[in-house]
């Protein structure tokens, strides 16, 4: 066979990428996360105005000096909407960080070692499943009070048997495959076989998830705050200004509702779409497929 | 160099929870019931059977992949199955195993180059990465995959059948095994590819002085490689022998009848087949006395109660009450 070079290869990837529509997918995806994650940096920068402070008439509508137009305050809603970008994927990251670093190990261990541990821990896991994800969270932020990480733990807690069954659930089918065996044959330790043959092989199952569940977080937060469980009143949030906005949409004001509404939207999709490629473009198997 | 005594393993039947309540008995599937055989050093011994005899079974209780239910394993004067878990771990350079799908055996995400090595980081063997990765690339060269830079860092899927057991049979040979379990090694591959493989094996026997159990349903194969053989039916071995006189002359009606069964190259010489019967019966419930009687021609009275024991006869074992 002969050589590649670099050059040649990643050409390859890239036309085998954009052959389908799957790149695109994750392309726009990725295009949209990058632009609110670059929002979510450099706010102070790019914002306008102050998000907090007041620096026009109340309820301005979009004009040349307030593109977003001002909310009932006077704050500029574009500056409040880039800076909610901020707090929105702060909250999601920490509370899917939480979620996976709890259910992904317990999840592991609970497959592989399976019996009675596995069972009880099932039991538990199921038991928090069954809850609705919204009220669990809005009971949870109730008794932990508002401020960024406990907004993120009670979105975690909702999240984290996701994770668990997911990852349960693929490591017990996991376990029984011939080169789990094999490895045991070559005499390989129990968390070698777990890190090295069994963890590599549930990773794509993790990436899925973890994609879609930050799209979710985002929504479960903008949730809370929508209802004044989130983040203290001043900070720019989505929810509480969706929620805010709303009380002035019969006077006409239309603008405090639709652009922290189009923000959420347009993240949740940018993640649903990422995810949805990145499952593929991850799994060798099912590219190789094609 | 290998001697098993009276090896049995018993898997329970799963039993409804009816069946718990009105107190039914639990069940066992006798897959392996009680075997005994030596196997001595450099010999290449095969264990042949119709598929469900418990030849695989076999195999993985002799690496102790599974618990046995009863028995002992001695390998080299070390009793296996009193091992505990950290010896046996680090025992477990001493046998390997060779499986029979290349596809399930070589884990999707790890490239075949590292699955190699992992045995070598197991046991500590070569001082350095860069060392094992000498030997690594030695050992694909020798197993016929050159250049081996091409194959160490690809993954299993991008590989041919063929090529992923030659991979899977480098993984098991890297450690210097003594003793090497080849369970139905080459039943999935091509009939073209077998041959190479086959050959392949032979050599590396040759060049490694390897101890063989080679587990099989395909006589045909044994032919090539086994100087002695052991015909599994039912959990039970019914004859035991060296190859050629087993071959030349079975005494057993299942070995007759397995023998017979062998394609024939030359389609002018006409065999008299002696295909058994019926199927193997259900293991849960298998027949009183000799297991093989319902299927047997030449059954007599008292092969319906009495279980034959193995006895010699003519210098093999064999199982039988014609003899």
């Amino acid at each position: 066979m002969r050589k590649k070079f670099i050059s040649e290869r990643l050409g390859e990837f890239i036309s085998d990428l954009f052959g389908t529509g799957t790149g695109w997918l994750t392309f726009v995806g990725a295009l949209i996360l990058i632009f609110y994650i670059i929002l979510a940096v450099f706010s102070p920068q790019i914002a306008p105005y102050n998000p907090t402070e007041r620096v026009g008439r109340s309820l301005t509508a979009p004009n040349d000096q307030f593109i977003f137009g001002t909310d009932n305050l006077g704050r500029d809603v574009l500056s409040r909407v880039i800076y909610g970008a901020r707090i929105a994927l702060m909250i999601a990251f920490i509370a899917v960080a939480i979620a996976a670093g709890v259910g992904v190990p317990l999840g592991l261990i609970s497959g592989f070692i399976g019996g009675p541990f596995d069972r009880v821990l099932t039991l538990i896991m199921d038991a928090i499943y069954s809850f609705p994800g919204l009220i669990l969270a809005i009971a949870i932020a109730a008794v932990l009070g508002p401020g960024v990480i406990n907004i993120a733990v009670s979105i975690a807690v909702v999240y984290t048997p996701t994770y668990f069954r997911v990852i349960r659930n693929q490591v017990a089918s996991v376990k029984s495959e011939l080169y789990v065996e094999a490895a045991r044959a070559l005499g390989a330790k129990n968390y070698e076989i777990l890190m090295k043959y069994i963890f590599p092989n549930v990773l794509p199952s993790i990436v899925v998830v973890l994609s879609m569940n930050l799209a979710d977080a985002i929504m479960t937060e903008a949730g809370l705050s929508f209802l004044g469980l989130g983040i203290a009143p001043p900070t720019p949030d989505w929810g509480f200004d969706l929620s805010n906005g709303q009380r002035f949409v019969l006077s006409k004001a239309w603008w405090g509702l639709l652009y922290p509404g189009i923000a959420i939207i347009t993240v949740v999709l940018g993640f649903s779409m990422f995810s949805e490629g990145l499952n593929e473009l991850i799994n060798p198997t099912i590219r190789e497929r094609r | 160099m290998i001697r098993v005594e009276n090896l049995k393993k018993y898997f329970p039947v799963k039993r409804t929870v009816g069946e718990i309540l009105l107190r039914v008995p639990q069940r066992f599937v006798k897959a392996v019931d009680g075997i005994s055989f030596t196997i001595s050093k450099g010999e290449t011994f095969g264990l042949v059977g119709e598929s469900g005899s418990g030849k695989t079974t076999t195999g993985r209780l002799m690496l102790r992949l599974i618990e046995p239910t009863a028995g002992k394993i001695f390998f080299e004067d070390v009793d296996v199955t009193q091992l505990s878990k950290d010896e046996l771990r680090k025992f477990r350079k001493n046998f390997q195993i060779i499986f029979q799908d290349p596809m399930a055996a070589l884990n999707p995400y790890m490239k075949v180059g590292e699955a190699i090595k992992h045995g070598l980081e197991i046991h500590n063997i070569g001082g350095s990465n860069m060392e094992r990765k000498k030997l690594v690339m030695e050992m694909l060269e020798r197993v016929n995959l050159s250049p081996p830079e091409d194959f160490y860092y690809r993954y299993p899927h991008e590989i041919s059948g063929g090529q992923r057991q030659r991979i899977v049979i480098a993984r098991a040979l890297i450690l210097k095994p003594k003793f090497v379990v080849a369970d139905e090694a080459i039943a999935m591959l091509d009939v073209s590819v077998r041959s190479q493989l086959l050959q392949l094996l032979i050599d590396l026997k040759n060049e490694f002085n390897l101890t063989f159990l080679f587990i099989t349903h395909d006589l045909a194969t044994t032919k090539y490689i086994c100087n002695k053989i052991g015909v599994m039916y039912l959990g039970k071995i019914v004859e035991i022998g060296k190859f050629r006189e087993i071959y030349n002359e079975p005494l057993h009606p299942y070995t007759k009848a397995l023998i017979s069964a062998v394609p024939e190259p030359d389609p002018k010489k006409k065999k008299k087949k002696l295909i058994p019967e019926g199927e193997v019966p259900n293991p849960i419930n298998p027949p009183p006395g000799c297991k093989f009687h319902p299927r047997c021609p030449f059954a007599m009275d008292i092969c319906k109660t009495v279980e034959p024991e193995l006895k010699e006869v003519n210098g093999r074992l064999i199982a039988c009450h014609l003899y």
